[in-house]
Formats: C-alpha cells, sequence, structure tokens
C-alpha cells in the first residue's frame, strides 16, 4: 500500500479523487493507497446522518463559510478541520470483510499513538479510537465496487470547540479530544503522518 | 439466464446486513459492477456491485429489511442466453497473507517456540523445487512450493489460474488428479501439533521471495506474520520482567495412564494431562491466570488455555476456551482438533485471542527445556521439554532405589511485575505433583 501526503485539501475535491481512485483500483490499474491530508473546516453527514445531530444551524455554519457534505460513508455526523489528520486508505477487498478492515484501522491508530506515549484503545460497539472515555478518531468507511473509501481522521491539533455544534458520531455525551490535549505536547502533523502510515502498511493488508 | 444477487458477509462473525437504499428498481438495465444497492454495518456503508450487466427481474428485500448472509436480495436477467454464471462469491481462502494476525489485536497470538506433541513419523524427504526455467516468472506461495516440493513437481510446468498467473493450491491439486506427475509416498501422519517432518537433509532452495546477495546470503523480506511475530517477541520482552522456574516431573503415572487408555482404544497425548495440571494449578494460584492493566493486576475468572501449534506459515497459539469445563478427554479431543484445523488452514481469526495462559509443546525434538517467552497480555507460560527415561532415586519401604522412569523438565515463564518467586514456584510445584499423583480420569 503506497502513502500520499496531499496537505490541506478541499472536502469535495478530496472526495472527487477518492472516487476515482475507487475506479481505477476496482479496475486493477493501481495499487492500494493511503492519502494523508488534512481539511478546511467541514462537517460531513455519513448515511446514518441524523440531522438533529448538528447542534447550530446549517445558514450559520454556511455564514461562517463552513460546508455541510452529506456522503456515502457509515457513521453518523463528525467534524473535520484544520490540525486534524484525515486518513482516505483506497483498499480493494477480494472479500468483503468490513469488520476486519475497520478494526485494522483503529490498530494502526492505536499503535500510531502508542509511538506517542498516547494508551488509547477501541470500545467494542462503538467503532473509533478511545482516549480516557474521549473520542480522539473517528473512523466511517465506504465501499463501491469492493473497494474501501472515506476513512479516519485523527485529532492531532483540532481545535475541540467545533465538535461542540455536534453530537459526534450520534453520540450524546461523548467528547472528543485530541494528542495535543492528551499530552500536552504540540506533536508535528508531519511526524504523525509518517507514523501513521507506517502503521496502516502494517495493519491494513491482506485484504486483497 | 437468471443471476442472483446475495447479502455478502461482511465480517467473520456477521450473520446479517441491512438493506440501507436501492439504488435501481425492476425494470432497469444495469452493467456489470453497477451499484445496485447500498448495505450497512457499524461504521461502514457498502454498496453491492453488479455481477453481471442484464436486467432488473426481481427485488427480494425493502429498505430497512435486516437480511440474512447468503440469501438474495435481487434476481437479475442476463441479456445473453448462454452466459457462463458469474463466479461464485469468493469463499474464505486461507491461502492468504496477513490471515491470522490482521485480526488478532493487542492480545494476538505469536508464539514462544515451535510445538510438536507426537514423534513425527517417517516421511519422505522433501525434495527442493527445481528453479524456475529461465526466464519464466513463476510465482508462487510458499504453500504451493511445499506441495510442489512434496510432490516433485515443476511448479512452471503448471497453469496458473491466480492472480497474475500464479499458481494456486487448487491449481495443483488439480494438476495432480490430472496425472500431471505422480505424487511420492507421503504417509498420512496422524494429525498432531507436528508440522513438516524431519529437516531434509539437502539443502533447501531460497523460498520464493528470497533475494541473493552476490556473497550469497539469503535475504528475505518478513511476511506479515514474521513482522507480527518479531515484533510481539520484542514487545513481551519490553514489557514483561521475565522469570523462569524449572520442575523436574516424573511422568510415571501419566504413562501408565496413558498405556490403559491405548488399550481402551483411547489415544493421548501428554498434552492435555499438562494442561489439564495447569488448570488446577491455576485454581489454586489464580495469579498465573492474570492480567496487568494499567496499574492493577486483573485476576481473570475464565481460564483459556492458548496451545502453541505450528504451522506452515508460522507459529500460531489457538485458544481453548473455558479449558476448566472439559475432561482431560475433552482437552485431548480438542487439541486434536486444533492441530487438525491449523495443518488444514482452518483456525479462525477470533480462536487466536483472548488466552489467559498458555502452554507450549515442542515435542521429541524440543530438548530438555527452555525459556518461552511469554504471550502478552497474559502473565505466565509453561512449556514441556522432552520425556525421556533416566535412573532416578525413590524411596520405597524407607530405602532408597534407583529405578527408571520418564522424565519431562517443565519450565514456566512468569511476569515478575505481579507474579512473585512464591506463587511462580508454588504454581510450578502443584502442576509438577498432580501430574506425579498419577489420579486421572477420563
Amino acid at each position: 500500500m503506497e502513502s500520499v501526503w496531499l496537505g490541506c485539501v478541499e472536502y469535495k475535491k478530496a472526495l472527487a479523487l477518492q472516487l476515482d481512485l475507487v475506479d481505477r483500483l476496482a479496475g486493477r490499474q493501481c495499487q492500494d493507497t493511503l492519502l494523508l491530508l488534512t481539511h478546511p473546516h467541514v462537517y460531513t453527514f455519513g448515511r446514518s446522518g441524523d440531522q438533529a445531530n448538528l447542534l447550530v444551524s446549517e445558514e450559520a455554519l454556511t455564514r461562517e463559510g463552513i460546508p455541510v457534505e452529506r456522503v456515502s460513508r457509515g457513521g453518523d455526523v463528525t467534524y473535520h478541520g484544520p490540525g486534524q489528520l484525515v486518513g482516505y486508505p483506497i483498499v480493494r477487498l477480494a472479500r468483503p470483510d468490513l469488520h476486519r478492515f475497520v478494526r485494522c484501522l483503529e490498530s494502526a491508530l492505536i499503535d500510531a499513538l502508542g509511538t506517542f506515549g498516547v494508551s488509547s484503545h477501541r470500545i467494542e460497539g462503538q467503532t473509533g479510537v478511545w482516549v480516557e472515555g474521549k473520542k480522539i478518531a473517528s473512523i466511517g468507511v465506504g465501499v463501491r465496487r469492493w473497494v474501501t473509501y472515506h476513512g479516519f481522521a485523527l485529532n492531532v491539533t483540532t481545535d475541540l470547540t467545533y465538535f461542540q455544534r455536534i453530537h459526534l458520531c450520534g453520540l450524546k455525551g461523548r467528547e472528543a479530544t485530541s494528542m495535543i490535549e492528551i499530552t500536552g505536547r504540540d506533536v508535528p502533523m508531519e511526524e504523525v503522518c509518517d507514523r501513521v502510515a507506517e502503521s496502516s502498511a502494517c495493519h491494513i493488508r491482506g485484504f486483497s | 439466464m437468471r443471476v442472483d444477487v446475495v447479502m455478502p458477509q461482511l465480517g467473520e462473525s456477521v450473520i446479517e446486513g441491512v438493506v440501507v437504499k436501492w439504488l435501481v428498481k425492476v425494470g432497469d438495465t444495469v452493467a456489470k459492477d453497477q451499484s445496485l444497492l447500498e448495505i450497512s454495518t457499524d461504521k461502514v456503508d457498502a454498496e453491492i456491485p453488479s455481477p453481471a450487466a442484464g436486467r432488473i427481474v426481481e427485488i427480494l428485500a425493502k429498505e430497512g429489511d435486516t437480511v440474512p448472509i447468503q440469501e438474495i436480495l435481487c434476481r437479475i436477467e442476463t441479456e445473453k442466453v448462454g452466459d457462463a454464471p458469474p463466479p461464485p462469491p469468493e469463499k474464505w481462502d486461507e491461502e492468504e497473507e496477513g490471515f491470522p494476525g490482521a485480526m488478532a489485536r493487542k492480545t494476538g497470538p505469536p508464539i514462544p517456540t515451535a510445538p510438536r506433541a507426537e514423534p513425527p513419523k517417517e516421511v519422505a524427504k522433501p525434495v527442493p523445487p527445481p528453479p524456475a526455467k529461465e526466464g519464466v516468472k513463476v510465482r508462487i506461495s510458499p504453500v504451493v512450493a511445499k506441495m510442489a516440493a512434496e510432490y516433485r513437481l515443476d511448479v512452471s510446468r503448471i497453469p496458473g489460474t491466480g492472480i497474475e498467473g500464479r499458481v494456486t493450491k487448487k491449481d495443483v491439486e488439480e494438476y495432480i488428479a490430472r496425472g500431471g506427475k505422480e505424487a511420492a509416498a507421503v504417509p498420512a501422519a496422524k494429525p498432531a501439533l507436528a508440522p513438516p517432518p524431519a529437516p531434509p537433509r539437502t539443502k533447501p532452495a531460497p523460498p520464493p521471495g528470497a533475494k541473493v546477495t552476490p556473497e550469497g546470503d539469503q535475504v528475505i523480506p518478513f511476511t506479515p506474520i514474521r513482522k507480527m511475530i518479531a515484533e510481539h517477541m520484542v514487545k513481551s520482552k519490553r514489557t514483561s520482567p521475565h522469570v523462569h522456574t524449572f520442575a523436574e516431573v516424573d511422568m510415571h503415572g501419566v504413562v501408565t495412564f496413558r498405556n490403559e487408555k491405548k488399550k481402551e482404544g483411547i489415544s493421548l497425548t501428554f498434552l492435555p494431562f499438562v494442561i489439564w495440571a495447569a488448570i488446577e494449578a491455576i485454581r489454586e494460584f489464580p495469579v498465573l491466570n492474570a492480567q496487568v492493566v494499567g496499574e492493577s493486576t486483573v485476576i481473570k475468572k475464565a481460564i483459556h488455555i492458548g496451545v502453541a501449534v505450528d504451522t506452515e506459515r508460522g507459529l500460531i497459539v489457538p485458544v481453548i476456551r473455558n479449558a476448566d469445563d472439559k475432561s482431560l478427554h475433552g482437552l485431548a479431543k480438542e487439541i486434536d482438533d486444533i492441530a487438525a484445523r491449523a495443518a488444514a488452514k482452518k483456525i479462525l481469526p477470533d480462536e487466536l485471542v483472548g488466552g489467559t495462559f498458555s502452554v507450549t509443546n515442542p515435542g521429541r525434538m524440543g530438548n530438555l527445556f527452555g525459556t518461552p517467552i511469554i504471550n502478552q497480555p497474559q502473565v505466565g507460560i509453561l512449556r514441556m521439554g522432552q520425556v525421556v527415561k533416566r535412573p532416578v532415586v525413590i524411596e520405597a519401604g524407607g530405602e532408597d532405589a534407583i529405578v527408571i522412569r520418564p522424565m519431562m523438565h517443565l519450565c514456566l515463564g512468569y511476569d515478575h511485575r505481579v507474579v512473585d518467586g512464591v506463587a511462580g514456584n508454588s504454581f510450578l510445584f502443584r502442576v509438577r505433583e498432580i501430574l506425579e499423583a498419577g489420579e486421572f480420569h477420563l
């Protein structure tokens, strides 16, 4: 699996890029790819997205220049923005073992976080990566032509106040956290990116 | 002709899926790979692509329905009569990298040492596969390489139907069935925890994927399993301060019982006895069945015993769940089942997690004793050594006498963060006592 750092990319542009890769991978014209990037502020709803989980009006967000997108991924509502590492593993599945795929993403993130001294874990029944009861990384995956897209979002130095405008992933009473909040250190995005790329290459394998 | 689209299985233990949205309706013409509907599982939304081009003639599930796997979602009439049916949904093919380890996360597998329960039978020594012809790039997996060696086949002559023309295990089987080459005599080995037979006297060919340097060194990139084993071993040693303590066990009682049962037609190896004794000892010294979580010792209530098994692709430790509910015979049967399934590569990833204590038996070639590495996140591991007849001194009727007894060394490795010497030593002492007392029942 190849990892590519794209820098800051607008959400819809990244989505178009993903869909193009999905088609090429489905046609076996390229190899599995992990896109690593950040987004400007955006709120997105997955298929199970409940409008009620957005706690402010869309007009208010539009006035601030923050788009709201609805996409074909699993999961409810989430926020992406500066300081958050977003990863889109575009992987061809020879078998539809989506559960294992999601678990591999979780493991990759847990391991990468471990290298920064952050002790995180899964919670059975609540996809994502958790630290002390708060969510440090969200996961929401889509599959088309048995190729995965969308993926995960890891809070490095994300401004967590933006999460206050939603019930994160539809879970009331669950808060978000970030690496800077947990460690007290301003971890450089590049370093996190490298570790996540490494860890993903280890864990996300055996699918095709 | 009719083609059925069924609910796929989205995960190992997944038995159903939810239909979220139909993207087509009855009467629509669809292309191959066009998305027909969306199904959902926790956090994953998947579009099901059409297996064939044709017309939707029937839709059998409604939006919002929960449908069991393999049940028909819709039917397509393909355009041409006599079209070859699409390939059936891919079966779970274990001939694949990433298999057990990827599923097993932190409470992962790896394996301390290579175990063999029974002395391996005499087998024809495998001849290394002949090198591929010049200019023919034949890509094969280690499984196929081994099969080819055993049956003395020239892999470059076998048509490959796998990805990029790879020769798959099935290709080899079919080639043999067609009488491609005569098979070497391979006796049916008892499905013990024994992997391949005696090491070949001839020098083995470099494994596929190995590069040879100008000096003749072989550079073998890590397979996923090897990488996982390597990482786990380092991590285990870094995490647990290992202490190893040894006992020498007189297996006379066990051997006597075994021989009795053999006359009744029941065959037992030494391993179930050791596991049984370990379980009993765990009841008395539960700290050996614990885990360290943060700054607490968590004494696990359930007793799930991991049994190390050597496979072609590396060592795995399948778990016998609730081993304390099983009788000696039950344990023996379960061990045999695990060994057979491991050899057939049918161990499920779910079986490799959740162990609370491990036992490893290297068998006849395991030498006297060894110091195994703890299988994280457990705190104890018991290693059996070979059973060797030795003269020992016993006290009989107040007098010392020398007798010949089958002796076995046991090594207990334990984590000194939470198991102190008293507990570790007492546990092992108790295991020895139980084995030497010889009071077994099936």
